[in-house]
């Protein structure tokens, strides 16, 4: 394994001790750089400043940089940062982006062009056939498909991606070590070979819910646009439509039955106007790309 | 004459296996032994008949007494050897001559005062009586109902020991002959056109029924569910009368044949409560084995309500009895095997509080729950079940209408003609209906059309259909096709066999 840089070496241990997500910490990071902030965490500079400064600052002398990179070896898992070539420039245009990010597959793809889709872990078989087949059509146009690990729609994007041979990415809300659900285990191996798995926290860290509405944000920015397929009244797919929104993507829900309850959230969404009506993957292409570019897609 | 022999018949399911019962009276101290493996309630019979026979008036033989019931290897049960043993005691002790006793079937049970009560399982016995040869047979007047269903045995029931013997030495009857023989009677209080609205829900019916498909309903607390399923038995096809004797038997041995009705053409319908154990459901018992839900059920339909919060013992059970049409117990005292062909019809809610419908907003589940709620019912169950509809509520137009739904004989009249179209095509083979068409038929001699077929394998290619999923739906097809009359199913009905199967309308 060849050496981390100074500020690639500086994120990996701020990824171990700073929960992702915090507009301060990123504040900090953007403005000083990485280990000028971690240096001065060492040296107890925040301490008081704030709330969550102390424990940090306490963590943070327990942390060995050697321990980190062997955990990162151990899980045949690389470290990306804004210094990598590959690093998706595209999450730069969140608030607060990750200090980097850990991957096992094809780190290439995260340029490519690509579509989130994401929805209820409750899905009725209309909402998988339709995850299914927009995962399949972007898979056929070359788009690579975004979504994350859990039950229900975001494993059937992952399949339609697959089944029509395309590119899917996960970005997991837990280490890719501790990947969740264990139930789909199977298909994180699978997305490993002809995909890529992501994720903004070390191999070892366990699954903790709130930490999959912060990935939200990153399912959200690496894509052109989001698709929510069936969402409930209260879904955590509504989160991922938001932060998109925020960052100017493409937000697209499609529509359900109104008497079907896996689909009110995704209903909400269109009568607000926060999402456009989508039914089919020519209405995506056409949301996605320049004018001139959709007529020669279509 | 101090040696007797009396012929009865001991149950093994549902089969009868004929029993010499011998008695032996010679000098010596009083001493009654009873041989050839008896239970409980046999072994008891000693004082029973006793009682009874003092009761009547005869007097108990003060010597040795030895019953022996052969074979001997057959383990025996239940009380309904009292009769024999008696009318064997009275030959034994020269009340009556063997030679009238000869070829004739005794059935009964003893009460201390010499009444001759009911006995369970008397159809079968005397199913049984007739294949071995026997034409004649004495039995508990409480029985004469079920007897008359046998025409090769002619049965005389009567009410008391002293009857019987009177019978037995001079001919003579009781009063108040015997029960007529009756007909088989097809009666239903409930009608499909009861059911308000529900469109769907009744076309997955009428195609369960034509193909012989088992179904899941889910749907919210109150849409109709228990309705629709209670309704399946009256747009079946009845029961042929010697499909009806088979049933009332099976009742018969369970002891609930006056439930049912003694000779019914409706086929049966049997819903076990959802906290119903696997013995209730398949059958059991320690000594004798009665036959469980699955069995009262056969040739009609088992329908279970909120499936999912039943032990997942219990569903499971089911998976047996669903695939061979048998269901065998093993208990210490023997295997019994009771046939157990049935359609399968569950309910459920769509989660634990039954009101993630609609819009879903007053629904309490979490996430976690609702999914959950319907992985109960496993997998290898569910891949069983053919069809799939969400019963919703109905509107206020379809409660409020006047012109009522289709009724049971216009959906039934379909039914008879569609399974006759079957029967006609699979005249060659061993299956009758199209739940029963193999694999490798489904994808010879049985394929659907050419569009159909190239609409299914890019299901199958896209992974949205598994190879199971695939002859499930081409099966379903048939029947589909069969209801419109198309000769091969073409791909709009395999699209609407798809939805039935997928639960959703898929664009055509």
């Amino acid at each position: 394994m060849t050496a981390l840089s100074i500020d690639a070496s500086a994120r990996l241990t701020l990824m171990a001790c700073i929960e992702g997500g915090s507009p301060f910490w990123t504040d900090e990071v953007a403005n000083y750089g990485a280990p000028l902030v971690l240096s001065n965490l060492r040296s107890n500079f925040y301490t008081g400043k704030k709330n969550s400064a102390d424990r940090i600052t306490e963590y943070v002398q327990t942390l060995d940089l050697l321990q980190l990179e062997q955990e990162l070896a151990d899980a045949h898992a690389q470290l990306l940062t804004p210094e990598s070539e590959a690093w998706p420039a595209q999450l730069e245009d969140l608030a607060n982006p990750p200090f980097g990010l850990i991957y096992r597959g094809d780190v290439s793809l995260l340029r490519s062009e690509s579509i989130s889709i994401v929805g209820s872990r409750n899905p009725t078989s209309y909402g998988v056939r339709i995850a299914n087949e927009f995962a399949s059509g972007l898979a056929d146009r070359e788009w690579t498909v975004i979504s994350g690990g859990a039950y229900g729609i975001d494993t059937s994007a992952h399949q339609g991606a697959l089944a029509a041979e395309g590119r899917t990415i996960a970005v997991l809300g837990s280490g890719l070590n501790q990947r969740y659900p264990a139930g789909n285990e199977r298909l994180f191996k699978d997305i490993e070979l002809h995909g890529l798995l992501i994720s903004e926290v070390l191999p070892n860290v366990h699954a903790h819910p709130a930490r999959f509405l912060i990935r939200n944000r990153i399912i959200a920015s690496l894509s052109r646009g989001t698709i929510v397929v069936e969402a409930a009244y209260r879904s955590g797919s509504l989160r991922t439509a938001r932060d998109a929104a925020e960052i100017f993507r493409v937000v697209m829900a499609t529509p359900g039955s109104i008497t079907s309850p896996a689909s009110d959230g995704s209903h909400k969404l269109i009568a607000n106007r926060e999402a456009e009506l989508v039914t089919s993957i020519d209405d995506v292409m056409e949301l996605v790309l320049p004018l001139d570019d959709a007529r020669m897609a279509t | 004459m101090a040696l007797a022999r009396i012929r009865t018949l001991a149950l093994v399911g549902l089969e009868g296996h004929v029993i010499d019962i011998e008695v032996d009276i010679s000098d010596g101290l009083p001493v009654y032994t009873l041989l050839g493996l008896p239970d409980t309630a046999l072994s008891e019979s000693r004082d029973r008949v006793r009682s009874a026979m003092v009761n009547s008036g005869f007097t108990w033989p003060n010597r040795r007494v030895t019953v022996s019931l052969s074979p001997a290897w057959l383990p025996k049960k239940g009380s309904n050897f009292d009769l024999p043993i008696a009318i064997a005691l009275l030959v034994a002790t020269g009340e009556i001559a063997q030679e009238k006793c000869d070829g004739i079937i005794f059935v009964g049970e003893l009460g201390l005062d010499g009444a001759l009560r009911f006995v369970r399982g008397v159809l079968p016995i005397l199913l049984s009586a007739s294949k071995a040869g026997f034409d004649r047979s004495i039995i508990p007047r409480a029985n004469s109902q079920e007897a008359t269903l046998v025409d090769a045995v002619t049965s005389i029931s009567c009410s008391s020991l002293a009857t019987v013997v009177q019978l037995l030495l001079t001919g003579e009857r009781e009063e108040a002959g015997d029960a007529t023989a009756i007909n088989i009677s097809d009666e239903s209080t409930m009608d499909l056109s009861d059911v308000a609205g529900q469109k769907s829900a009744r076309y997955a019916l009428e195609i369960a029924a034509i193909g012989g498909h088992h179904v899941l309903f889910i749907g919210p607390p109150g849409t109709g569910k228990t309705m629709l399923a209670e309704r399946m038995p009256t747009i079946l096809p009845p029961l042929s009368r010697e499909l009806a004797v088979e049933v009332s038997a099976i009742h018969s041995v369970a002891g609930v044949l006056h439930e049912r009705g003694v000779l019914s053409a409706t086929p049966p319908f049997i819903s076990p409560h959802h906290s119903t154990t696997a013995p209730a459901m398949v059958g059991g018992g320690v000594h004798v084995v009665r036959p469980g839900a699955v069995s009262l059920a056969h040739e009609g339909i088992l329908f279970v309500d909120e499936a999912p919060e039943c032990s997942p013992g219990v569903l499971d059970s089911l998976r047996q009895p669903l695939e061979s049409g048998t269901v065998t117990i093993s208990r210490s005292s023997g295997t019994t095997t009771y046939p157990a062909n049935f359609l399968l019809i569950l309910a459920a809610n769509p989660c634990p509080c039954g009101r993630y419908s609609g819009r879903g907003r007053s629904c309490s589940c979490s996430s976690v729950q609702i999914r959950r709620y319907l992985q109960k019912l496993s997998g290898p169950l569910l891949d069983r079940i053919d069809i799939r509809t969400l019963v919703e509520v109905p509107t206020r137009a379809e409660m409020s209408s006047e012109v009522h739904g289709e009724s049971s004989a216009d959906v039934r009249h379909r039914v008879i003609q569609a399974r006759a179209t079957a029967k006609a095509r699979f005249s060659t083979h061993s299956w009758q209906i199209n739940s029963r068409i193999p694999p490798s038929e489904l994808r010879g001699r049985y394929r659907a059309e050419k569009s159909a077929m190239a609409f299914l394998h890019s299901e199958l290619d896209s992974e949205r259909l598994s190879a199971r999923g695939f002859h499930k739906v081409l099966r379903l097809a048939w029947s589909v096709a069969d209801q419109v009359g198309h000769s091969i199913p073409t791909r709009d009905d395999v699209i609407t066999a798809y939805s039935l199967r997928e639960g959703m309308e898929l664009l055509r």
